[in-house]
């Protein structure tokens, strides 16, 4: 176990430093830089040199990483161009509103997705099957900015139910507060997620369902629910887990079009503006950071693999 | 007696489901909590949604719209025209051989208590006269030799040549009031220090910036707000939704088709604006030949821009000269107005190379302006491929002079109209993107001419000639004034927009 973890460290290390290189790389190949943006659209060519200089741009690129590095290996990941705030600030302030937002958006995914699932795998034939089915499809085809705009028409500038754009308030110090502001664009996640699990969790669990040892466990008398929570619904977990470890990455890596539909003060709107603006240090801080939460994400579901049956063993 | 329908596990926790949905929405709706990051107006407070805001520092920005709430500068111009307000200076005496000014501050304190001081003024010069941090007032104080404390509130600016009055006033416009010793780009980079209606409470670069009223401001009475915060908004129809849903009370720069769905519900206010102005590249061909470019200009369908592309709001230009300059000429709008036959006959007449590239900007609007040149273009048989570029792209690469032609935002607010070559690359007299090393000398002495102007007879002369050499060299044409739109709900007054655009919310009120 130890073996396999100090592997998939290293695994981790070469991946972030691969990832560094191809963001500074692909940031850098875009034309215009920052002193551009910072100096505004009507800066003379002086000025935008002046900008240039003061952000350290005017230094060779390969020379501009180098620094970063060094910074980097020191735990100091630069620092904006435009609030001059160190990006690693800047991270923590942006993480707990994506994370808030990405928990609420999951936690409602799976509210509607395990019972859709489970009732899809058991009785395929009853009405509401069918009518989760079109759920599913319907879940599935309509894109999220799409369902976004749709509940923003109707629960915000319609009827003034919910406020129209999303902001962040710590759900723990205001716990209604943090809902009001957050659940359309939690909804607007969740949906398309809750389609996409219930699939894979009716499909394992119906295969499941046929397997050799559900039908000993009926003929043992085991209640029928039973037979499901415990047996079947453990043995079906292990594709959905996969995929629920896949969607909260994708929502903790940021839902760009959502939080910028929502103008959400997420990390998806800070990476979004920060390429807009050439901010080279905070899009390479949050690029960064998504790649770690996607790498310790496929870590933790491997993990729950061997927790979940016990005959995966890591080595 | 009529038995009631039995009530199982399963419709009961049905029920509750549903019951609970029901009961939620309302309750989120109708909560006020205190965590509540925002709201709507409550008297004496304000939310504005607004495109992002970068800095707090005036030397470096001369587009944000909120830094005129922080600072003080020395005169202001009173909203809708050049008729000059004492503001930071509470009088000024420009000699009488034009090589001076000598102005009195006002008795006023900066946002920290201190009083405003003469020194202040000559750390400001000194900083706008430095290349390297003056940035945004190098150009505009270039004709400034020296700044002199005459006593504690006077202070005596000397200039290299004699200046039009215009000039000078400008210039008071657009010099901002810091303490000396916080005067840099480093000490202003995260915190301003102005003397201005409104001072900081706390800012979030991706969120919010909340300003409360300054106790210790010159004019008395102002601001009539308590607080107002900006939301920032990425998205133009984000900050739309927000508005229309009641989430914040105003929205600024908004994009023209906006205030279709918005203006039976809301006031729509218009600011002066910039202006749109088609480019072509005297230093590349075809562009190089200056008959070509003439004939091109004539062209331009300004009326059906505006119309189709600005909802009908804006007015047309002839030049980067605003309507409500002193210099402006609305007869070049008839004797260089759209002509299609003209157009022809002169394209016929220049010769060369009938093609050529444009460049589009992410703008909204630039695409279908483009478009229609494009279509007026083909008809007298030159032919425009439009190349769509992102804006910071597109700005990169029309700064490094690439563009063959394009459509592009160019201000010229300020009174003096020899101000044209300040500022954007694409029209100074050197280092000129557009012309390259071929700026006409008559547009460099026109230019000069104008800013020198000191009596009435000098002014006209020079605005006739800069006009006219503007006009002749046809690098620049004129398209229409892009006005700058907010949108703001119908309890709300005393909205304001200066010369340069930036807002003005002392006076804002809500009722």
């Amino acid at each position: 176990m130890s073996a396999y973890l100090l592997r998939r460290v290293g695994q981790f290390l070469v991946v972030l430093v691969l990832a560094s290189i191809a963001v500074w790389a692909m940031v850098y190949a875009l034309p215009g830089d920052a002193a551009t943006v910072l100096a505004g659209p009507d800066a003379s060519g002086p000025q935008i040199a002046a900008t240039r200089a003061r952000l350290g741009l005017d230094k060779p690129v390969v020379v501009q990483y180098l620094l970063w590095v060094k910074g980097a290996v020191t735990g100091h990941l630069g620092q904006s161009f435009y609030s001059a705030d160190s990006v690693s600030h800047t991270l923590a302030e942006r993480i707990p509103a994506t994370v808030q937002l990405a928990v609420l958006g999951m936690l409602l995914a799976l509210l509607i997705a395990i019972p859709i699932g489970t009732l899809i795998a058991l009785r395929p034939r009853s009405l509401l099957a069918r009518l989760s089915h079109g759920y599913l499809t319907a879940g599935l085809a309509i894109p999220s900015f799409w369902l976004a705009l749709l509940l923003i028409i109707t629960l915000a500038v319609r009827t003034h139910a919910l406020p129209a754009t999303g902001d962040y308030v710590n759900f723990w110090q205001h716990p209604v507060a943090a809902l009001r502001w957050s659940i359309l664009p939690a909804i607007a996640v969740a949906v398309h997620g809750s389609c996409i699990i219930a699939r894979f969790l009716a499909t394992s669990l119906s295969e499941v369902m046929q397997r050799d040892f559900i039908r000993t466990v009926r003929a043992k008398g085991v209640r029928e629910s039973r037979v499901v929570i415990r047996h079947a619904m453990r043995n079906a977990a292990l594709p959905t887990v996969t995929v629920v470890g896949i969607q909260l990455g994708s929502l903790l890596g940021g839902t760009v079009v959502i939080e910028a539909l929502f103008n959400y003060p997420g990390l998806g709107r800070l990476l979004y503006t920060s390429i807009g603006q050439r901010d080279y240090a905070v899009v390479q801080g949050g690029v960064l950071f998504v790649v770690v939460v996607f790498l310790v994400l496929n870590l933790l579901v491997d993990l729950l693999y061997a927790y979940l049956d016990p005959r995966i063993r890591l080595a | 007696m009529t038995e009631l329908p039995r009530l199982s596990r399963r419709s009961l926790l049905v029920s509750a489901g549903v019951a609970g949905i029901a009961a939620a929405t309302p309750g989120l709706a109708g909560c006020g909590a205190s965590g509540d990051p925002t709201g709507g107006a409550h008297g004496d407070r304000l939310t504005l949604g607004t495109t992002q805001i970068m800095q707090f520092d005036p030397y470096q920005t001369n587009s944000a719209l909120h830094i005129h709430s922080f600072y003080s500068y020395l005169i202001d111009y009173a909203p809708g025209g050049y008729r000059t307000v004492p503001a930071g200076a509470e009088k000024w005496a420009i000699g009488s051989d034009f090589r001076s000014v000598t102005i009195t501050l006002r008795a006023a304190k900066f946002h920290d208590g201190r009083a405003i001081g003469a020194e202040d003024v000559v750390a400001g010069v000194k900083r706008a006269l430095d290349p390297k941090d003056g940035f945004t007032l190098v150009q505009p104080s270039e004709f400034i030799k020296k700044a002199t404390a005459v006593d504690k509130r006077t202070v005596r600016i000397d200039f290299h040549y004699a200046v039009a009055e215009g000039i000078v006033l400008d210039w008071m416009f657009s010099f901002p009031l810091v303490p000396a010793d916080h005067n840099s780009g480093a000490a202003l980079a995260n915190k301003p220090a102005g003397s201005g209606p409104f001072r900081l409470v706390d800012y979030d670069p991706n969120r919010r910036l909340r300003l409360s009223r300054n106790p210790h401001y010159w004019d008395k009475g102002k601001p009539r707000l308590k607080e107002i915060e900006f939301r920032f908004f990425q998205d133009d129809q984000a900050m739309v939704s927000a508005l229309q849903s009641g989430d914040v009370d105003g929205a600024t720069y908004l994009e023209f088709n906006d205030v279709a769905q918005l203006k039976d519900q809301f006031t729509v206010a218009q600011g002066s604006g910039r202006m749109d102005i088609f480019f072509m590249n005297g230093g590349m061909p075809p562009f190089d030949n200056v008959k070509l470019r003439q004939a091109l200009a004539r062209a331009i369908d300004r009326e059906k821009i505006i119309k189709q592309v600005r909802f009908g709001i804006g007015d047309p230009v002839y030049a980067p000269i605003m309507p409500g300059s002193a210099g402006f000429d609305k007869s070049y709008l008839t004797s260089h107005a759209f002509d299609l036959d003209a157009a022809a006959r002169l394209l016929k007449k220049a010769g060369g190379e009938r093609t050529a590239t444009a460049a589009v900007s992410s703008d909204p609007g630039a695409s279908q302006m483009m478009q229609i040149i494009q279509d007026d273009f083909k008809k007298i048989g030159f032919d425009l491929t439009l190349k769509p570029m992102e804006a910071t792209a597109f700005l990169n690469d029309l700064f490094a002079g690439k563009l063959q032609c394009c459509v592009a935002n160019q201000p010229n607010t300020l009174q003096s109209p020899g101000l044209v070559a300040r500022g954007r690359a694409m029209l100074p007299s050197q280092d000129n993107v557009m012309m390259k090393n071929q700026v006409p000398q008559s547009y460099i002495d026109a230019v000069h001419a104008c800013n020198t102007a000191t009596t009435t007879a000098a002014q006209r002369d020079a605005y006739a000639q800069l006009n006219k050499v503007i006009v002749d060299g046809a690098w620049a044409v004129g398209i229409a004034t892009k006005k700058s739109l907010a949108g703001l709900r119908r309890q709300i007054s005393g909205y304001a927009v200066d010369q340069r655009d930036y807002l003005i919310l002392d006076n804002l009120r809500t009722h």
